[in-house]
């Protein structure tokens, strides 16, 4: 019973990343931030003194930007808090939990598991390309699924890419809903899960359905969430500080999480 | 064969437009590509993968991008509307501190790499500036859309003076957070807050 309880809370930590902003493929390395620099010496940039080399609407978003809507969060006060609570759990539970799991499995080890999560949730993938008529697309999953799951030893390794230089692309439900043109509709900032909207949250539901590992257990249904739970700490095992990251600029990281995950989700959507 | 005259003229001038346009789109590319590879090869040369040799990487490495990352023009559209508020002092003073913020946010994710590939997509020009689109195929198999935005600055070179990764901008980002922070607080606290973070 508390195993179960166990795995049911490690799975809704699982959730938060999978709702959270790109996932990077960058190496979990070590870095000392050096705060030496060097100086502004010699550079031939060739910005001389004018500041008015290219005075047009600096201040605005350019001609390159595509102009997207703020999402609606009439739920800021919930929202808000929920950001504190889960803010408080990833820092003292989950972001411990993955530095801990990835100082005991070395990196190979995780990058495979990593591999093999996504080789079993194809379908999430191949549904919802198809359903987005992305047909290359979902022939590109086909192909991967076939490769890998055979070739690759059940997804453990990538010959797919490794040798074909065919590449992965993460599809979801949200993403379909929006190619049919549902707003997100409002923000929430559920807990655990962290940044989503009703559009999203739909998604999730679809994206549930559509995973396998939520069908191996039919009589133990904390252990698929468990399954995924893991999946999650294990993906955030190889970038642990990319949230961190992500907000050390923000003046205010509640609004910048929401904005820059509402404006990644519609990019998703447009490509 | 008046027509065919008038005709003709026609399209030489738009032979004339179509390949000015896909000169100056391709220079972008050049440009940018150049930087690029010169990074690479920096980043890859086994001679300077040693513990010793990582700094002197690190100094090298910042010069071949302030060679094409106008950081100053990135920090201006950052500030925005508060650009022109400011002096020419504190101008210089937010300049270097914004292009310090930024090497400290990407130089370590810069040098993580190994053999990733960048493919270059097509490019968009919209007056004095063109858009190139790349994608960075990580060890991993993954895409990483990286969109890169440049201009023709005064000395006649393309420089950088945005970033969009994913759909989220790095200008538009700092602009919005520069601009609430100065919502509340004077610009010298900004500086002081970036100060404390270079």
């Amino acid at each position: 019973m508390r195993l179960l309880t166990l795995l049911l809370a490690l799975s809704f930590f699982a959730i938060t990343l999978l709702a959270a902003p790109p996932s990077r493929a960058a190496d979990s390395t070590e870095y000392s931030l050096s705060t030496n620099h060097i100086l502004l010496a010699a550079t031939d940039v060739g910005d001389d003194d004018s500041d008015d080399d290219y005075d047009d609407d600096y201040y605005e978003d350019d001609e390159f930007d595509t102009p997207i809507k703020d999402i609606a969060d009439p739920l800021e006060g919930f929202n808000r808090a929920m950001y504190k609570f889960n803010d408080v759990v990833f820092h003292s539970v989950i972001k411990p939990t993955a530095i801990g799991y990835a100082k005991i499995v070395p990196e190979p080890a995780r990058r495979g598991v990593n591999r093999f999560m996504l080789n079993l949730t194809t379908p999430i993938r191949f549904v919802n390309s198809v359903l987005q008529l992305k047909i290359k697309r979902a022939g590109t999953e086909l192909f991967r699924f076939g490769c890998n799951t055979t070739v690759g030893i059940l997804g453990i390794f990538d010959p797919a890419f490794q040798h074909f230089g065919v590449t992965l692309k993460k599809e979801d439900t949200g993403q379909t809903l929006g190619v049919y043109g549902f707003g997100p509709g409002i923000y929430i900032h559920w807990p655990i899960i962290g940044p989503s909207s009703i559009r999203n949250t739909v998604g999730l539901v679809g994206d549930f359905f559509l995973d396998p590992r939520s069908y191996l257990f039919p009589h133990a249904e904390g252990a698929s969430t468990g399954i995924q739970a893991y999946d999650r700490v294990n993906e955030l095992s190889l970038d642990p500080e990319f949230l961190d990251e992500l907000l050390a600029d923000a003046t205010d990281p509640y609004e910048h999480l929401r904005d820059t995950w509402h404006r990644y989700r519609e990019n998703k959507v447009a490509n | 064969m008046r027509h065919i005259k008038k005709f003709s003229a026609l399209l030489a001038v738009f032979i004339l437009l179509v390949t000015a346009h896909t000169a100056i789109a391709g220079e972008a590319t050049t440009a940018l590509k150049s930087t690029l590879d010169e990074a690479i090869t920096l980043l890859t040369n086994p001679d300077l993968k040693a513990e010793s040799k990582l700094e002197a990487r690190r100094v090298k490495l910042r010069e071949i991008f302030r060679g094409r990352f106008d950081y100053r023009e990135m920090g201006k559209r950052s500030l925005g509307k508060h650009w022109k508020k400011i002096n020419a002092a504190e101008r210089d003073e937010f300049s270097d501190l914004f292009a310090r913020l930024i090497e400290a946010r990407y130089i370590t994710k810069i040098e993580a790499y190994t053999d990733e590939k960048i493919n270059y997509g097509g490019e968009r020009a919209v007056k004095n500036k063109v858009q190139v689109n790349t994608d960075l195929i990580t060890k991993q198999g993954t895409e990483i859309p990286i969109n890169y935005k440049l201009l023709k600055n005064k000395a006649g070179k393309w420089v950088i003076y945005d970033v969009v990764i994913e759909g989220i901008g790095l200008v538009r980002n700092y602009r919005t957070n520069f601009g609430k922070f100065l919502s509340r607080k004077s610009f010298a606290d900004l500086v002081a807050d970036l100060k404390s973070k270079v």
